[in-house]
This record gives structure tokens, C-alpha cells and sequence, in this order.
């Protein structure tokens, strides 16, 4: 039993998001960059934490403050991602699925799982840090642009994960 | 399979068999960079050397007595049909297809410098040669040097065969940045 | 060519970063109308009883594919201004690797995180806080681990440049190869009833 009303059409609802990609193409001349958004929070809480100085010395943070805590890329994904929370509120109201609640597979604890999930988070990070770029940053953008690099992270991204699926099933079903 | 996925399949689809049609069927000739460096020393009066490249990578460095053409100006720019005309990028795609555009204007005599920027300065400012090179290896590589030094490039004999661009594409790569530290 | 507009100057820097939200809701009220804002449904993809997310990565990617080569070949759009995502073999590879095991574990990825969470989702903003961990522990660190992370750069490069084809061909592989897998999607979705 689901509540809500039924999700769309998935081809249709991937036909948008194309469209917003190709519309930031046009925009900006980058793509959709989740992760980056992310990595600029913590370059920014980094820097509030130690000193911006010293935290535009380090070489891993130091493309996200070329503004002191900011950047103008990193300006453009941070708003993109509020737009992403408030897109995805509005049609979750709209469509009645918003609800507080810990989403999680049948024979799992709502503890279990969130310790889980920061656990994948933290893999998902590191991931996303060494590939530069997650599943809309890498995947999407780069490889609807035929980046070789891209394609080489959706291969390994869903080869690892189908690999690991039997081993992760108490998780999920 | 709704009539609509089977719509959007089949616009897709047709678009994309558009996009490989859509790119230059028989062959622009290529030249190779040897011969294009012999015929700017030789300051050959009707060649047109042609970069298509955004602008600030033009402004960083380019092939000597080149001019830097957009897409636009490709289209539009006026150019003597007599001039010889070689064309580079960065890849070789956006080269081919400027001169497939300049060929539907009416210019044939086109040609490509296959890796453009990258062959340039592998191939040019810094040649090599290989410690156990063949004699014929060794008369490019002379040839080569003598037109290098010309451009201010730096031939090297005396390398490890593992070091020479077979693998171009990474090498010049380092080139570049080679040259940046340098400040070109 | 008049965009990408931030480098023809159609749109001032203000006009771009009011791009960003707009964008950003049109992209995550997608991804919550396909369903993505779900992690039982995204991890249906990896058992194969719901493959939503195949079907919504590689249509948005085919679109966004078709629509850019066409708007470059009619002279809208310059590709060549767009950035291209710098290729290194390894650390993407491995990045792969780390993020697959974190897209099966947690369920959501960084953009559906945020939509979950936005839905309520307690486990996406378990998620989200997860990444920020992650990217921390990778700052961290990046003093040890720096040339593995900077090994085997190939440059901007694309698949059809290293196979020496051109972009169009390479267009076309992928559109025929998509459809196929969506065919080949409904297929399994159906046996698995």
C-alpha cells in the first residue's frame, strides 16, 4: 500500500532533468554537480572552523574559497541544491508523500539504518571527492558529454554496487 | 511500451543517427607538423594558418603566424579561395568539423593538423630521439631539429625510447604544462 | 554562438546565480516525481525489481546528450566552452568503486538526498551528513593520498577522441545503447512481476 498519489512516468521525469542539465549547459556552461555543492559546505565550515587563511592554503580546499568562504561556482551549486531541496518539497506536498519518517528496508531498525546511511554517505563522499563528481556532476553531466572519465565512474560506480547487492540484501529487502 | 515512449524512442533515435550523419563523411586531408613548420619557415605566401581554439587558449600560445577563427568567422568571414589553408584544435573533432564547414563554403583547399596543438609541440618545439634510433629515425629527427630550433624549441636526442610520444596525447600533455612553469 | 550565456555575456553574473535555484528546482522536483526521493525504490535498481533508476539517469543523460550536440551544430550553443570533466583513470575508478558501495548502502545519492530529505526522509539527511563526513575524511587526508588522487591524468578528454571517432558516432552508440536497455529494463521488470 502506497500513500500519496503514483510516482510519474520515469522516462518523462528523465526527460526534465535532461532538460534542466542542457538548460545549465546553456546557462552557466557547467553542469548539475551535486557532490560540489557538498564539498563547498565543508570548505566553508572548514575554513569558519580554522581560520580562512589557513584553510585557503590547503590544496584541497583552496578551489572552493578562492572568495574567502566562496566561490563563484560553488555560489551557483549551493543555490542549485537549495532549489533541489525546495523542488523536491514542493512536489513530495503536492503529491502527498511528505512525510518525516526513516525510510528504510522490512527487516531493518530505524537505527540500523541510519547508521547505515551516514555509513554510505561517508563512502559516497570519498567517492565523490576521488572521482570529482557523483552521479549528476560525473555521471550526468560528464557523460552526457562523452567525458571518458565519466563513463569509466558509472561503469565501476554500477558494477561495484551490483557486486556488492547480494551481500548488502538485509539492508534493503 | 506506451505510444509516447515509443514517440520519443523513434525522435531520439532519429536525431541521433542525424548527429553521426551530420559529421564529415570522406576524408580532409591531414598534414603532418613537420611540414607545416618546413612551410612557415619557407614563409609560404598563401598558406593561412588557422586556430580554432576559444580565444584564451590562443592567447596562451599558438602555432607561429596563426589566426584565431570562431565558429562563427568560419562561417562568415571572408578568406581568398586561393589560400592553402591548415586548420588545428585542441581535438581533432572540432577541427574536422571546421573544415568540413569552410568546405561547404566553397574552400578546397583544406586540410587538418591531426592532434593540432599537442602534435605541434611534441612533434616541433620539443622532438626527440631515441637512444637506439634507426638511421631513418635519425635523419626525421635531424630534419626536425632544424626546423624546431627555428621556433625557439628544444630537440632532444638521447632519450629512452620508453619516452617518446607514442603516446602523444599524454606527452605533449606534460608539454604543456611544461611550458607553463616555464612561462611561454 | 549566443551560450553558453555566463561566457557571451546574454546573462550577467547576477542573472546566472538566479539561474541556479530555478535550475535546481526543476531537477529535484523531477527526480521526487520519478520516485528518486525514495532509497527502497532507488535500491530496487541494484535487486532488479525496479529499475527507475536506469531508466531516469540514461533518458535525462540521452536528452541532455542529443539536446547539447544539436544546439552546437546549429550554432547556439559552443561546446567547446562548455566544461568538460577532466578524465584521470584510477582515481575515477576508484571513485566508482567507493561511491557504488555508498549508493547501495545508503540508498540515496547526493541529489536525491537532498529530495528525500526535503520529503522528510530522516535517513536522507542521514545520508547528506554521511557525505559531508566523507568529504571531510578525504580533506583530511589529502596531503597522504594526493598522487594516487592525481595519478593518470589524461586531460579533458572524450571516449570518441580516445577511440579516434567521431562525436557523432559516439552520440549515436550511446542513444542506440540506451534504448536497447530500456527494452531490455521493461523485459526484466516484468519477469520479475
Amino acid at each position: 500500500m502506497r500513500e500519496g498519489k503514483p510516482f510519474a512516468d520515469p522516462y518523462l521525469a528523465g526527460i526534465g532533468i535532461g532538460l534542466a542539465l542542457l538548460a545549465a549547459y546553456v546557462v552557466t556552461g557547467r553542469g548539475l554537480g551535486a557532490s560540489g555543492g557538498f564539498a563547498s559546505v565543508v570548505a566553508a565550515a572548514t575554513a569558519a572552523a580554522e581560520s580562512t587563511e589557513r584553510a585557503t592554503r590547503s590544496p584541497a580546499l583552496s578551489p572552493y574559497l578562492t572568495r574567502g568562504v566562496a566561490s563563484p561556482l560553488t555560489d551557483w551549486l549551493v543555490l542549485e541544491l537549495v532549489g533541489v531541496a525546495i523542488g523536491g518539497y514542493v512536489s513530495a506536498r503536492l503529491a502527498g508523500r511528505s512525510r518525516v519518517v526513516v525510510e528504510r528496508g522490512p527487516h531493518l531498525s530505524a537505527t540500523s539504518r541510519i547508521v547505515a546511511a551516514v555509513g554510505g554517505g561517508l563512502f559516497m563522499g570519498l567517492g565523490a571527492k576521488f572521482a570529482r563528481g557523483c552521479t549528476s556532476g560525473q555521471a550526468l553531466t560528464g557523460g552526457a558529454l562523452l567525458a571518458a572519465g565519466s563513463w569509466i565512474f558509472i561503469a565501476t560506480c554500477f558494477a561495484s554496487a551490483y557486486l556488492l547487492a547480494p551481500v548488502a540484501r538485509r539492508l534493503w529487502r | 511500451m506506451t505510444r509516447l515512449h515509443r514517440a520519443l524512442a523513434l525522435l531520439a533515435a532519429a536525431l541521433a543517427v542525424a548527429a553521426w550523419h551530420s559529421e564529415p563523411q570522406g576524408r580532409v586531408d591531414n598534414i603532418s607538423p613537420l611540414d607545416l613548420a618546413d612551410r612557415i619557415v619557407r614563409q609560404d605566401v598563401a598558406l593561412r594558418v588557422v586556430d580554432v581554439r576559444p580565444r584564451p587558449s590562443f592567447d596562451q600560445f599558438h602555432v607561429p603566424g596563426a589566426t584565431q577563427m570562431t565558429l562563427d568567422d568560419l562561417r562568415r568571414q571572408a578568406i581568398p579561395l586561393s589560400a592553402q589553408i591548415v586548420l588545428y584544435a585542441d581535438d581533432d573533432d572540432r577541427a574536422m568539423r571546421s573544415a568540413q564547414l569552410l568546405r561547404t563554403r566553397g574552400y578546397v583547399n583544406v586540410v587538418v593538423l591531426r592532434e593540432g596543438i599537442s602534435a605541434w609541440i611534441s612533434r616541433v618545439l620539443e622532438p626527440r630521439l631515441a637512444r637506439d634510433a634507426t638511421a631513418l629515425e635519425r635523419a626525421e629527427f635531424d630534419r626536425a631539429a632544424q626546423l624546431s630550433r627555428f621556433f625557439g624549441g628544444l630537440p632532444q636526442s638521447d632519450v629512452a625510447r620508453s619516452e617518446l610520444p607514442g603516446g602523444a596525447r599524454e606527452f605533449a600533455r606534460q608539454a604543456i604544462a611544461g611550458m607553463r612553469r616555464r612561462g611561454c | 554562438m549566443t551560450a553558453p550565456f555566463s561566457e557571451t555575456g546574454v546573462l550577467g553574473s547576477t542573472g546566472v546565480l538566479a539561474s541556479a535555484p530555478l535550475i535546481g528546482f526543476a531537477f529535484g522536483w523531477c527526480l521526487e516525481r520519478g520516485g528518486l526521493g525514495s532509497a527502497r525504490k532507488l535500491t530496487g535498481q541494484f535487486y532488479l525489481t525496479d529499475l527507475t533508476v536506469f531508466k531516469v539517469m540514461f533518458s535525462a543523460l540521452v536528452t541532455a546528450m542529443l539536446g547539447a550536440f544539436w544546439l552546437d551544430r546549429l550554432g547556439v550553443l559552443d561546446l567547446g566552452l562548455v566544461y568538460l570533466p577532466e578524465t584521470y583513470v584510477v582515481p575515477q575508478a576508484i571513485g566508482g568503486v567507493l561511491f557504488g558501495v555508498g549508493f547501495l548502502v545508503g540508498g540515496l545519492c547526493p541529489g536525491t538526498a537532498c529530495v528525500a530529505a526535503a520529503a522528510g526522509r530522516l535517513d536522507g539527511l542521514a545520508v547528506a551528513g554521511g557525505m559531508l563526513l566523507g568529504i571531510a575524511a578525504f580533506n583530511a587526508l589529502f596531503d597522504w593520498i594526493r598522487p594516487l588522487v592525481e595519478s593518470t591524468a589524461l586531460g579533458a578528454v572524450t571516449l570518441t577522441q580516445l577511440a579516434g571517432v567521431p562525436h557523432g558516432a559516439g552520440v549515436l552508440a550511446i542513444t542506440v545503447a540506451a534504448l536497447a536497455g530500456f527494452a531490455l529494463a521493461s523485459r526484466i521488470e516484468r519477469a520479475r512481476g
